[in-house]
């Protein structure tokens, strides 16, 4: 049995043919669509290396299942730079060395970016590494992840108060 | 993991009956259900997706005091709700079962699994010595999206609960308490290990992802 489901990712629609109900979202991603930026991990949902975002909300790729979320709004590592011009997070992981092999980095920087617009992690280092404490880092290179955090954070602060002023 | 049959119905009384089926489960965001199918430890014949289920997720106030959590509401929204000004203040902490570290998937904080039992445990108030500060809410055994799919051909008619779970407060277990004060426990087991760890581990708010 089939299952035709639509997706839109990073803004591009796709259509795609399930020819079998187990497909995670992660493989699909992986070996259908080729966007191998989102990493397979441990594949159970431990180690958010596979994080992507649907529908604006970070989700563990690894454990969700293809056809059922058919119609979402995908967004992956490929799709958060403009161009060569890099994602504030993306370049604030380079300037703070957020990363050693860099395997887990393309879920570090969903999740950031996913925690940054759920608002709820404000500029407080400790609030931060909760929010961030879904994906591990084997080269513990939290240190550089969570300053490169803040400091994304700290910037946006500063421009939510002058706005607000 | 073993092939399934996966069913998406447009309505309540078309998810329970889909999964009237024996081996049949419902799948939510499926963060718990796919973990245990891709280690072998539950194989369902069919998946019963009910994502798609209207008014699911919604988070009320009753009249009475209570608060109907929607079975499709999300944990990190459960968590970040404000519903802790009122007489369960720490109503979001409590669920949030999941290891810290699995956060990155909202998961839906109960199945529509619930349908067939009476989880609307008594809101027996907290003892006296227990102020409303302190007063701590079960988490069902209910809440559980993993648990098998109810039989008893339960409808929202039938009961007004269903895809509902309510929560009520009981009262905290002191440190050192060994059972003489001990709560009786509501609906089947209780928190679960890592929110009962999660509450000894942490004395303030937490940031509110699950």
């Amino acid at each position: 049995m089939a299952f035709p489901i639509s997706l839109t990712v990073n803004g591009v629609r796709r259509d795609v043919e399930l020819g079998d109900p187990r497909v995670t979202l992660l493989d699909l991603l992986r070996e259908r669509l080729h966007l191998t930026g989102t990493k397979k991990g441990c594949d159970r949902g431990q180690c958010g290396a596979c994080t992507v975002l649907i529908d604006g909300r970070r989700i563990n790729s690894c454990l969700a299942l293809a056809v059922s979320h058919d119609g979402a709004d995908i967004l992956t590592i490929e799709g958060v730079a403009r161009g060569d011009q890099l994602h504030p997070v993306q370049a604030a992981f380079i300037a703070h060395d957020g990363f050693q092999c860099g395997f887990c980095t393309p879920g570090q920087i969903m999740s950031a970016i996913g925690l940054m617009q759920e608002g709820q992690a404000g500029d407080d280092p400790e609030r931060i590494r909760e929010g961030m404490s879904g994906n591990l880092c084997r080269c513990a290179a939290y240190s550089g992840i969570t300053d490169a955090v803040l400091d994304v954070q700290k910037s946006l602060v500063v421009t939510d108060r002058r706005r607000s002023a | 993991m073993k092939t399934f049959d996966y069913v998406r119905p447009a309505t309540i009384a078309d998810a329970i009956a889909a999964a009237a089926e024996p081996g049949a489960a419902y799948l939510a965001a499926g963060t718990n259900l796919l973990d245990l199918m891709k280690g072998g430890i539950t194989h369902p014949n069919r998946l019963v997706d009910v994502t798609r289920l209207p008014a699911l997720d919604r988070i009320e106030h009753l009249p009475d005091g209570g608060i109907r959590i929607g079975a499709l509401v999300r944990n990190a929204d459960l968590a970040h709700d404000p519903i802790s000004p009122g007489p369960i203040p720490r109503l979001p902490r409590r669920f949030c079962p999941a290891p810290r570290r699995s956060f990155a998937m909202p998961r839906p904080s109960a199945a529509i699994c619930c349908s067939g039992r009476d989880v609307d445990i008594s809101t027996t108030p907290p003892a006296p010595a227990t102020n409303a500060r302190r007063a701590r809410v079960a988490m069902p055994a209910a809440a559980r999206t993993d648990c098998t799919p109810c039989s008893a051909g339960a409808t929202p008619a039938s009961h007004p609960s269903v895809g509902f779970l309510r929560a009520a407060c009981r009262p905290r277990r002191r440190r050192g308490d060994r059972g003489q004060n001990r709560p009786a426990r509501g609906c089947g087991r209780g928190p679960s290990l890592p929110a009962r760890r999660h509450a000894s581990a942490r004395k303030r708010p937490r940031a509110g992802v699950t």
